[in-house]
């Protein structure tokens, strides 16, 4: 606990983090993503184009020429995300240590579950089309006794749930239907029944027969439309309604602005 | 060595002070215009003129200044600051020809209160002239006053020392003491205008000079007491001479050394240049006076592991035009705390705790926000503080932002 004193200098050209989709201006916001996100940071976030902005952005010339010296002598990228950590007055040495042991439990992790780990990282932070590439690596990964099915089955709910939050409800069904079949998981049958509700009946009833199910759950109708009330009753669609009380030219301004607001909402999540 | 000036200005009149001669060289604080032409006058000649009626007098330039007026001379108008910097050139033009000196390299002008405009005002006269800001320095006249003492030897000023100043209108006090400690010497100096005035005209008269003289006398019964004095100084226009006070002299004089200086303050701001001027400073003590912080002000910060004093401001330095910006970091603390370190060793310690709800939620590392420090005067600081975001990750509240006045004393 304590008050840091921040250093004086905002890069006049910030760097740009594209997993995150931010930009970064100063020593302190690039330690902070360091930290905050060693998931995301830890494979192919080190580059010259880094080393460049810690140089001449941020005037951190001794340092950049550490780090440049450490990646040509093939220092692993955890390593220089560490020392760059130490070199910053911003973290003491116990946060450090905890870091040091995180990236350690995630490099004891097998590629697939470090991949995993990322996609459901990117999830977490709803960058819901990155997770997807994540895990489609990890679908396309040949097959492998060593991979469970349960496994196999959480990565394609999880990728159905991702494209669900894209609204891409198609893509959802079929993902939860992969998902089904190594699970065979009755939440999983219950994501694709609300999801065939959005769309086409007949394609539960088709998957039902499929497999062999006879029935489901009676209170899955009712959760349902509990849900959808509350959604309607949500202080967006009560925004939304007032909005569309207003003058006809404060509503175009306003629906615009929420669009705007929506559309960067959206991209942020791809 | 350079040439140094010490100018000491009011409306009573100016004086300037050099190393070049005993006596400050003087003028009246007022310009002279020749009419129908641009000749700007000061001293005799231009009084000679005015008498004449061949010339437009514009007088208490001090004030004007303060007051920021305007003054219509021969059908142009012109503000105070115009008229002081019009002043303040043939005042050098006139104190360099009376000296055979140079022009000044440095110049201390001591001013009989501290405030942040006027100082500005003062400054940018002399910018307008031609002068570095670096060698401008406006002070006190209890700054003057304390160099002044200090060059003197130390039975001079080793207990305290008073002075009296009686001008045309007015009669201020003085005092000044020393506390030396193994750490460091601090000198203090500070002054009081009397409540009791006499217009210096009635010293003329036997009756007014006897009203005049028990005044001032029971004014020194009054400040000085019982309280030690190696020196009393008497200084200002109403001190040219002292026969009318007798009864006030004989009480000052008793038990102690008196001296009149007409010039003091002139000289004191000379002293005081020449201190500037040095590559190493001549006095060795901490000045605690008008237009001086006498607390010192640190923040605590950490750096890693570590925490560590931040110095904002030191006990001595000018609180007039001090401005300092940071941008911190909170990380899990919930307000700021200032540690105020009074320089007066009889005082404790203190400090002083402003809250940081004015910050919206965000987690820890992410809490960044400026701090503006500046003065009000020397005993209130100034606190503006705003959230700055964190950059992209999270944007600045403009509406997160608190100005706060901070008490320095108890």
């Amino acid at each position: 606990m304590g008050l840091i004193l921040c250093e004086d200098i905002v890069a006049d050209k910030p760097y740009y983090v594209e997993e995150l989709d931010i930009n970064i201006y100063s020593i302190e916001e690039l330690g902070y993503i360091l930290y905050e996100h060693p998931l995301l940071v830890m494979e192919d976030f080190i580059s010259t184009a880094l080393f460049d902005f810690i140089k001449t952005e941020l005037k951190k010339e001794s340092l950049a020429i550490s780090i440049e010296k450490m990646y040509a002598e093939k220092i692993s990228d955890e390593n220089i995300i560490i020392y760059i950590l130490e070199t910053l007055d911003f973290y003491k040495s116990s946060e450090i240590s905890r870091y040091k042991n995180l990236i350690t439990n995630y490099r004891k992790l097998k590629r697939v579950e470090f991949l995993k780990a990322k996609a459901d990282y990117m999830f977490g932070i709803k960058r819901y089309g990155k997770a997807i590439r994540f895990y489609s690596i990890i679908c396309k990964q040949p097959p492998d006794r060593n991979i469970a099915d349960k496994f196999q089955g959480k990565i394609w709910h999880n990728m159905g749930s991702a494209y669900a939050n894209l609204f891409l409800y198609e893509k959802a069904l079929e993902a939860y239907k992969k998902s089904f079949e190594y699970l065979k998981d009755n939440d999983i049958l219950k994501k694709i029944y609300f999801l065939s509700k959005l769309g086409e009946d007949e394609v539960f009833t088709e998957f039902l027969d499929d497999n062999g199910i006879e029935s489901i759950d009676a209170s899955w109708d009712e959760e349902y439309n509990e849900t959808l009330k509350k959604a309607l009753a949500s202080q967006r669609i009560d925004y939304l309604d007032s909005i569309m009380k207003k003058d006809s030219y404060e509503k175009r301004l306003l629906i615009n602005e929420l669009a705007a607001a929506w559309k960067q909402e959206y991209r942020n999540m791809l | 060595m350079p040439v140094v000036f010490g100018i000491d200005i009011s409306d009573e009149g100016t004086s300037v002070a050099s190393d070049k001669n005993d006596e400050a060289v003087k003028f009246p604080t007022a310009v002279v215009k020749e009419r129908d032409s641009d000749r700007w006058m000061i001293g005799e000649q231009a009084y000679e003129m005015m008498l004449d009626n061949r010339a437009l007098k514009t007088d208490k330039l001090y004030t004007m200044i303060i007051k920021g007026n305007m003054a219509t001379v021969g059908e142009i108008r012109y503000t105070a600051q115009e008229l002081m910097k019009i002043f303040l050139k043939l005042v050098l033009d006139e104190t360099t020809k009376f000296l055979g000196s140079g022009y000044p390299e440095y110049i201390v002008l001591s001013i009989p209160y501290i405030d942040d405009k006027i100082i500005e005002k003062f400054v940018q006269c002399f910018l307008q002239l031609g002068y570095e800001r670096e060698k401008i320095h406006i002070i006190s006249r209890c700054e003057s006053f304390i160099f002044y003492v200090m060059s003197k030897k130390k039975d001079i000023w080793n207990n305290q020392v008073g002075m009296f100043y009686l001008a045309d209108s007015n009669l201020h006090y003085f005092e000044l003491r020393v506390q030396r400690s193994a750490k460091n010497t601090v000198v203090y100096s500070e002054s009081k205008e009397m409540d009791e005035r006499f217009n210096l005209g009635i010293i003329n008269s036997t009756s007014g000079s006897r009203m005049a003289d028990r005044i001032l006398t029971s004014c020194a019964e009054r400040m000085l007491g019982k309280k030690v004095f190696s020196t009393i100084f008497l200084s200002g226009k109403g001190f040219e001479k002292t026969e009318w006070a007798e009864s006030f002299t004989k009480y000052i004089c008793s038990r102690r050394k008196v001296f009149a200086d007409e010039d003091l303050f002139a000289k004191g701001s000379c002293i005081r240049g020449f201190d500037f001027a040095s590559k190493k400073p001549i006095f060795n003590f901490k000045c605690i006076c008008d237009g001086r912080l006498d607390t010192g002000i640190n923040l605590n910060l950490i750096k890693k592991d570590n925490e560590y004093s931040y110095e904002i401001a030191s006990a001595g330095d000018l609180w007039c035009g001090k401005s300092i910006t940071l941008r911190l970091i909170a990380d899990g603390n919930q307000d700021i705390e200032f540690i105020l370190s009074p320089v007066d060793i009889y005082k404790n310690t203190r400090i002083i705790k402003v809250p940081l709800d004015f910050m919206p939620k965000r987690p820890s590392k992410t809490l960044r926000f400026e701090l503006g420090i500046s003065f009000k005067d020397s005993m209130t600081m100034i606190l503006d503080m705003k959230d700055v975001g964190f950059g992209d990750i999270y944007k600045a509240s403009p509406q997160s932002a608190v100005h706060r006045e901070v008490n320095l004393w108890d």
